[in-house]
């Protein structure tokens, strides 16, 4: 046997682990959900009928996904400015070496990330409640509140929600962006505190132009995770009251594990995929890295 | 020689295992503990030696989802017990054994009519569970009423309501659930319908009735009975109604033990689920129950009616009771145990279970009852027009039907 064909072999029986695992959970998955997205089927019994690209119009003229499309929207939107910002914000402080405790801040700020989504939301969901945290505190401070939790209301459902995902993420983030600001030389900023420069200015034509391709990472990442929220939405609201908390992933779960309908569930899935994918690639050319 | 003998002696070990082997059933549930379950089914072995029963105990957080997904992989246990709203939905899928020739044989049980589907009968009531309104004593009291006579019908619970709520900004007449998915129909707006003696799909379950007088009656009452009632999710109004602050408040009958022992200071009581009018309707409330079925793809389904005929006996399902006393035998002779008599409010649920009524049996049900807590969430929390917003939800779910229909 040629070397050559040895090192290949040798190769692909050390890659092959992974490609067995990722073609079972992974690639089978992937398609089989694509090809789903054009039948009829309940995934309860194997009766399939294909019906073309029904599933895909049905999405378009289906209330609730439209509601879920704009709350998923809302959130996406409503949500990464303030994760984005506070991680960036804290990171650059953080970054400080005079700063005294430095690494007890990074473990407090990271710390809700180390906790499940799903013990966040249930311990939010307490603090929303009608004797919870917050109507407590309101009604300490003077204010007239109704016994209603923040959840119940489909008003203050979403936005509720939103405030604990920045809280439960931005922590993330700094770590990330943290990591960013180490990378950068320090020459560099010696170089423009030489020219003169004040640290207003060197904080926006140094250290932001490049931190580029650390924020394309973090707003990136970001915007999938938020795309994708679920488990807030499952254990705190259930997509209620009224849809008002009602989001892709939740509604497509809902589809498929609830009403049993796992072929429009599949075609709001590749909706979603196809969503993402536009925003990366805006994104990517958005924050292009020049440097 | 000696490979002779040991191949006789593997044959003789062979045949005696062959003959000793237990079937083996698997069971999955939600309503019993691990203890009472264990308890419970090694009594069924002792009497049934030659079946071993392997159980699974589910929860409701994660419950549904895996029996889909068994389903699904065609992994389904011998006997399963499901909720009664979600029996239409898997018999329709064709993975539940018809059991319609086994009605005859128990006529002691009630709730029949919760497994029903298509004419036929998919599973066994087991156990049933119901909703009852509790109420303030003292708040009672305080509001000039008469805690020995609860309101009865549907005017005299807003006249309550309206009087318990002027007792202060931080008190409230009634709670309403709402912020749900199930609470808002379920406690109480549809058994109000139903007991006006109307309902939200005709009886052949074709047509959407919600533009219907009865309907519209229910929906005008629940409209003004928010007025003055706490709407919020059911664990802000088991807590508040616990401190004190809501007059009445109907939900199932867990809530018993909770108040008495996080809330010991609460004086409260227990009474039937009002009506329309004395002269009208009945005391309907939301029927719970819990269905043992056997999927179509068990291999062992004689076992498994042997395993279900022990389980909805009223020995059994009391022992049940006794340990989870928020659902009840689905036989009506269970009422003469002793225990009731130190369990007077539990009794209570137990009679109102006779007048419960299941959800339609309905495989879109899951999507209707969505279209439905819209509706309702709508009328109570944003003040809609009744007549205008049920209107335009009768026709969303008459889209339902027919999409299934066709």
């Amino acid at each position: 046997m040629k070397k050559a064909t040895k090192n290949r072999l040798v190769l692909f029986a050390f890659l092959s682990p992974w490609i067995i695992l990722f073609s079972i959970f992974g690639l089978y998955p992937i398609l089989f959900s694509f090809f789903v997205s054009f039948t009829k089927y309940s995934g309860l019994n194997p009766n399939m009928e294909f019906v073309g690209l029904d599933n895909y119009f049905k999405a378009f003229n289906d209330e609730v996904f439209i509601i879920s499309l704009k709350n998923t929207l809302f959130f996406v939107f409503g949500t990464i400015p303030f994760t984005t910002g506070i991680a960036l914000v804290i990171a650059i402080l953080l970054n400080n070496k005079k700063l005294k405790g430095r690494n007890f801040f990074k473990a407090g700020f990271f710390l809700p990330s180390v906790i499940s989504m799903v013990v966040i939301s249930m311990m939010w969901t307490y603090m929303y409640s009608s004797n919870g945290l917050f109507n407590s505190l309101a009604s300490f401070m003077g204010f007239q509140v109704e016994d209603r939790s923040w959840l119940a209301s489909t008003k203050t459902a979403l936005p509720a929600i939103m405030i604990m995902d920045v809280w439960a993420a931005f922590g993330y983030y700094v770590i990330l962006i943290f990591a960013g600001l180490q990378s950068i030389p320090e020459q560099l900023y010696e170089a423009a505190r030489i020219d003169g420069a004040s640290p207003f200015k060197i904080s926006v034509k140094v250290t932001l132009p490049l931190l580029k391709p650390t924020l394309f990472f973090v707003i990136a990442i970001n915007t999938i995770r938020s795309f994708q929220i679920f488990s807030e939405i499952y254990t705190m609201t259930g997509g209620g009251p009224r849809n008002s908390t009602q989001t892709i992933v939740h509604y497509l779960y809902e589809v498929s594990f609830r009403k049993f309908e796992m072929g429009y569930g599949s075609a709001i899935a590749y909706i979603l995929l196809m969503i993402i994918m536009v925003l990366t690639l805006i994104q990517k050319k958005l924050l292009r890295s020049d440097v | 020689m000696l490979k002779k003998v040991f191949c006789i002696t593997l044959f003789a070990v062979l045949l005696v295992s062959a003959a000793s082997a237990k079937t083996k059933l698997i069971f999955w549930e939600f309503m019993m503990k691990d203890d009472t379950a264990k308890v419970v089914l090694e009594e069924f072995e002792a009497l049934n030696p030659d079946i071993e029963v392997e159980f699974v105990q589910l929860s409701w957080a994660t419950g549904f989802d895996k029996i889909v997904t068994a389903f699904a992989a065609n992994s389904a246990p011998d006997v399963l017990e499901l909720g009664n709203t979600w029996v239409a939905n898997f018999a329709n899928e064709g993975v539940l054994s018809d059991i319609s020739s086994e009605v005859e044989k128990y006529p002691e049980i009630i709730g029949w009519n919760q497994s029903e589907y298509d004419g036929k009968t998919w599973g066994y009531p087991w156990l049933l569970g119901t909703r009852a309104m509790y109420y303030n004593i003292d708040l009672f009291i305080q509001a000039g009423l008469d805690p020995e006579n609860p309101p009865e019908t549907w005017a005299e619970l807003i006249e309550a309501a309206k009087k318990i709520d002027a007792l202060g900004d931080d008190v409230y007449g009634f709670g309403m659930g709402t912020g749900e998915p199930q609470t808002p129909w379920q406690e109480w707006f549809l058994p109000a319908v139903w007991g006006n003696n109307g309902n939200i799909l005709s009886a052949d379950m074709r047509t959407a009735t919600m533009d219907s007088k009865e309907v519209i009656e229910a929906a005008k009452m629940y409209q003004e009975l928010s007025k003055y009632s706490l709407k919020t999710k059911s664990s802000d109004l088991s807590e508040v109604f616990g401190t004190g602050k809501v007059g009445m408040w109907i939900a199932q009958a867990g809530n018993i033990s909770k108040f008495s022992s996080t809330y010991p200071d609460m004086n409260f009581m227990v009474c039937f689920v009002p009506k329309p009018s004395h002269e009208n309707g009945f005391h309907a409330s939301f029927a719970g129950g819990e269905i043992l079925t056997i999927p179509s793809s068990s291999k062992n389904k004689e076992a498994a009616k042997r395993l279900v005929e022990f389980l909805i006996s009223t020995n059994v399902t009391m022992k049940i009771t006794k340990r989870v006393p928020s659902i009840f035998p689905s036989t009506m002779e269970a009422g003469e145990d002793p225990w009731f008599e130190d369990h007077t409010l539990e009794y209570i649920f137990f009679e109102q279970n006779a007048m419960a009524v299941p959800a339609p049996q309905h495989p879109k049900w899951v999507d209707i009852q969505f279209k439905l807590s819209e509706a309702i969430e709508s009328i109570v929390l944003d003040n809609t027009d009744v007549e205008s917003t049920f209107k335009k939800y009768n026709t969303q779910i008459q889209k339902i039907l027919d999409e299934f229909n066709n």
